[in-house]
């Protein structure tokens, strides 16, 4: 489970979160929406302290995964990352081969032998979907492969070194319709085995693959519910008037 | 005002003028059943295929609305009414058309004035057209105090109705030569009762829009 307690943030004098404090359960999905800039992104890269990389910035309160605060000195950022698992709005394969890019992080990682990670490449790679398409041409460059083929090669490569936790900033806001339908059965699937977060700026995405849902505005979290709810008969004006398109 | 926004509201437009067509249809059913006036009956008649043309245009702007703007929401709910709405004013339409036949088809002697008077069809024609111009009021003004009124009264034309089996009942059993006419006038009483139904369930409707509460089937009494 993921939980923030009176999480806020700061880029320099910047107030970006302020207070946020939710719990997303284990093996669920959740989405989080609001306009450009209202501090959602920030929240997400919170959750696996990419944040860090960022100088001037500023945290303060609590964020636990599974009852641990990942900001306590004792956490080595390079083990938290191996339990939460982060794939972007843009395909980012290396410059490498299909089967390299999946074995990148067992390598660096100095996680079992030859015939290990060929099993856990080729499990992922089914994890993602993608096996079946690239089966034949492993060794071919990453970049060979389509837009969509290449947002699920990276989440392949999240995959294998076995994350608890798989977050998404916008993964689909570049692709075409096929492959997002592709990426958002594959959420679905994943579900099963590893807690989802997901940023996006699709509300019909949200609504299709999401469990529960938080709208950002303004560095505050309006509202946080089950997104039936959310979509159906949200508590705040502010809420209905951005999900509504009457302002955003 | 946004380009959604506008399309709901002549989404909302349209079910309003249905709504202004289908209440005269009903007020000179009223007009021509106790005047006998049949070129008013025939009038009803033949504006009832203007409700249907209504109800199909209504349908099919819905039906364009959620697929091109997948509406959510507040907004989902409100396409949502108006579809039903839509489809329950056609059935009022088409009863008050029933009456304006009743009148046409004039094939038996009317009942004697005094048991019009008990059977209380007067009251019954003008608590229905309250009862919906009321609805409409509550829809446009988004206003669902409005509901519990007309739900009691829609409990009140129910008992009206029980009541009036008993009268007719009694009547033509005093009064057999009345045998046809009486059955004819309790076809329209049970006509009447059930557009009370459908203004009840025009405002379930309101209702779901406006408050998100369901009180379809048994929760109405939640409002009342």
């Amino acid at each position: 489970m993921i939980e923030a307690k009176n999480v806020n943030f700061y880029y320099g004098n910047f107030h970006a979160l302020k207070n946020i404090s939710m719990q997303m359960e284990a093996n669920t999905v959740t989405a989080f929406i609001g306009p450009s800039g209202c501090g959602k992104s920030t929240f997400l890269r919170i959750l696996n302290r990419m944040n860090d990389l960022i100088d001037d910035t500023h945290l303060a309160g609590e964020c636990l995964i599974d009852g641990q605060n990942i900001y306590d000195k004792s956490v080595q950022v390079d083990e938290l990352r191996k339990k939460v698992g982060m794939v972007f709005q843009k395909p980012n394969p290396f410059p490498k081969s299909i089967f390299e890019n999946v074995a990148y992080g067992l390598r660096v990682n100095s996680m079992g032998d030859k015939s290990f990670i060929a099993g856990r490449v080729e499990e992922s790679l089914r994890g993602a979907a993608l096996w079946e398409e690239v089966k034949d041409k492993l060794k071919k460059s990453a970049f060979e492969l389509s837009g969509g083929q290449q947002q699920r090669l990276c989440i392949a490569r999240a995959l294998a070194i076995s994350p608890s936790i798989l977050l998404m900033d916008e993964p689909a806001s570049a692709l075409d319709p096929i492959s997002t339908s592709k990426i958002e059965e594959l959420m679905y699937a994943l579900k099963q085995k590893y807690t989802i977060v997901i940023v996006t700026h699709n509300m019909q995405q949200a609504a299709r693959v999401s469990d529960k849902t938080g709208f950002f505005m303004l560095g505050e979290l309006v509202e946080y519910c089950d997104t039936k709810k959310m979509f159906l008969n949200p508590d705040k004006a502010q809420t209905q008037n951005y999900i509504t398109g009457k302002f955003g | 005002m946004k380009h959604t926004e506008r399309e709901l509201q002549s989404l909302k437009e349209e079910v309003s003028q249905m709504w202004k067509l289908v209440l005269s249809q009903l007020e000179k059913a009223k007009q021509s059943y106790f005047s006998g006036d049949i070129e008013l009956a025939r009038e009803i008649a033949s504006r009832e295929k203007r409700v249907d043309a209504f109800e199909l245009k209504i349908d099919s702007d819905c039906e364009n609305y959620i697929a091109l703007f997948s509406p959510v929401a507040v907004d989902l709910r409100l396409v949502l009414s108006l579809m039903k709405i839509s489809s329950t004013l056609e059935r009022i339409g088409d009863f008050s058309e029933g009456i304006a036949r009743h009148v046409i088809e004039e094939d038996c002697n009317r009942m004697p004035p005094q048991m019009l008077e008990d059977l209380q069809l007067d009251r019954m024609f003008d608590m229905l057209t309250g009862m919906l111009s009321d609805s409409f009021v509550a829809l446009e003004s988004e206003n669902t105090k409005l509901a519990g009124r007309i739900l009691a009264k829609d409990k009140e034309i129910d008992a009206m109705y029980c009541n009036s089996i008993a009268l007719i009942d009694r009547f033509l059993s005093e009064n057999p030569s009345f045998i046809h006419c009486g059955l004819k006038t309790l076809l329209l009483i049970r006509k009447l009762e059930r557009i009370g139904d459908h203004c009840g369930n025009i405002v379930e409707e309101i209702v779901f829009y406006v408050d998100a509460k369901v009180l379809k089937h048994g929760a109405k009494q939640n409002k009342e």
